[in-house]
């Protein structure tokens, strides 16, 4: 699968856990080269919705999906929900997810932003280039230059955060998944990151899900709104 | 009356602690004091050269040297024969299986686990039996039917310390390959075994140890006094905790028991050399930064 400006579009997306229904009929679109904005309160289903846009809800037992989430890009349109389980791989690598706390792998900070691209093949002095080039983005090449082969888990909450960004855009994904990617972040950082998505939907979409309204009126081009039912 | 009440849970805590600190001391100290009063060069290899013993050109017919190798070869085949049985399957369970499979196979380990090695022995002996009255008339009990016997009951130790691991992985690491592309296998072999291989080595070196100190399976199944080297795996062999118990439910002097204590401290000394060899590999496995990738 190829993916470039991606177009998705949500239909009557539904999901449940067990009997309880998280959130039902969703329909919207998300335009490709624009930042959609997820609101609403905890709980809702925000975080289930960008997984089930990279299906990495499918590793999560007892939930269940239905609907459609279409992806439409150079006239093809695929079902995601319906994709094998053979071509999750490519899609997850199109589709990323930045999850809220910083799943970082045992391993350098070198190694964390370098696993991904190295399951894709690419050669190392690549990886260099996309590593130093990924967390210049995010502000943290200055920090972290002279200790690149410690261990990621001494960085602090905040550079966490920002690592495994860094190592998201390293991968060069068309659609990106946020999930509350400043939350960890001082407000000088917070606005910098702003900054940096609004500059990165230029070469791709971005879903992101924020708490802090002023974020999602500064960067948003959608905002779309989950509501508990009344 | 609350106070009285937390100090006297206290006092029991320590009084407990160490009431078993002196007992596996007793234990440690009694099995080493006679234990090394009777060790020496001669316990292992008698009268016999020990050079041309461990050239195999003279037999040793006194020693304990002709158990401490049937030891090592029937550990060793049984171990080759668990470890990719136990280790897939384990692998099966954790990353594949439905919640029923996982069920009942969690339920079969621990009923084999607790169940006693001398109905193993039993079962390897019955085994045999059948095969030589129906298929095989020249199979007998051997140190290839040990090693099968012990394999069998090591093989839930090796899953369920495989499975365990891989279920105990926090969900954020068991799929962040998964999450950047990374296919089922490769998740597997690139995050979750990594990630886990320190607590499977100790599953193996744990089975290992389970497989070297057990009497009861190879008594039924092959090992025998005085057989030699065997010199094929459907020979009889001797081994070493084979031979503590029968020195000691037959001995006729104090020398010959204290053989027994010495063959002894050298199942602890085996015991302490897998604790090393799993302490050690353990420090290897953290010092690698790598993913294998």
């Amino acid at each position: 699968m190829e993916f470039d400006a991606i177009k998705i579009e949500v239909e009557n997306l539904t999901l449940s856990y067990g009997k309880r229904v998280v959130f039902e009929n969703l329909s919207f679109d998300i335009f490709p080269r624009s930042i959609t904005a997820l609101v609403g309160p905890s709980g809702i289903g925000k975080s289930s919705f960008l997984k089930i846009l990279n299906q990495m809800i499918r590793e999560e037992e007892g939930l269940h999906v239905e609907g459609k989430v279409l992806l439409h890009n150079k006239g093809l349109s695929v079902d995601i929900l319906k994709l094998k389980e053979c071509e999750l791989p490519s899609l997850r690598k199109k589709v990323l997810y930045v999850a809220q706390h910083p799943d970082l792998l045992p391993l350098s900070i070198y190694d964390n932003v370098a696993f991904g691209l190295r399951l894709q093949g690419i050669g190392k002095n690549d990886i260099n280039n996309r590593i130093e080039m990924s967390l210049r983005d995010v502000f943290l090449w200055d920090e972290v230059k002279e200790r690149l082969h410690v261990k990621a888990d001494i960085l602090s909450g905040g550079q966490q955060q920002r690592l495994i960004l860094a190592r998201a855009l390293a991968m060069r994904p068309d659609v990106l998944l946020l999930d509350e990617p400043t939350a960890s972040l001082n407000e000088e950082l917070s606005l910098k990151i702003e900054d940096l998505l609004i500059s990165l939907k230029q070469k791709m979409t971005i879903v992101m899900i924020s708490h802090f309204k002023e974020q999602v009126k500064r960067v948003a081009d959608v905002i779309f709104e989950m509501r508990l039912p009344s | 009356m609350h106070k009285i009440f937390q100090k006297i849970i206290i006092f029991l805590f320590y009084f407990f602690a160490f009431v078993a600190f002196i007992a596996l001391s007793v234990f440690f100290i009694f099995i080493f004091y006679k234990g090394v009063n009777a060790f020496s060069i001669k316990l292992i290899f008698d009268d016999t050269p020990p050079l041309d013993a461990l050239m195999l050109q003279a037999r040793v017919f006194n020693g304990i040297f002709n158990a401490i190798v049937g030891s090592f070869f029937v550990v060793f085949v049984s171990i080759i024969l668990a470890l990719p049985l136990g280790f897939l399957s384990s692998i099966y369970v954790a990353c594949y299986a439905s919640k029923n499979v996982r069920f009942w196979m969690g339920f079969l380990c621990e009923l084999l686990s607790s169940m006693p090695s001398i109905v193993i022995g039993l079962f390897g002996l019955s085994v045999t039996i059948f095969l030589h009255k129906n298929f095989f008339a020249e199979l007998y009990p051997s140190l290839l039917i040990s090693a099968c016997s012990l394999a069998i009951l090591v093989i839930p130790y090796i899953i369920k310390m495989t499975e365990s691991s891989l279920c105990q992985i926090p969900f954020s690491i068991k799929n962040v390959g998964l999450n950047l592309g990374a296919s089922k296998t490769q998740n597997l072999f690139f995050v979750q075994l990594p990630y886990v291989s320190k607590e499977i080595l100790g599953g193996i070196i744990l089975a290992t140890g389970r497989a070297v100190e057990d009497t009861a399976v190879i008594m039924m199944t092959g090992a025998v006094a005085m057989a030699g080297i065997p010199s094929s795996i459907f020979q009889k062999y001797e081994a070493l905790p084979f031979f503590i118990y029968h020195i000691s439910s037959e001995y006729s002097s104090k020398e010959q028991i204290n053989q027994g204590f010495g063959a002894a401290i050298l199942l602890l000394g085996v015991s302490l050399f897998l604790f090393a060899t799993a302490f050690a590999l353990r420090k290897i496995i953290s010092k690698r930064s790598g993913f294998g990738i």
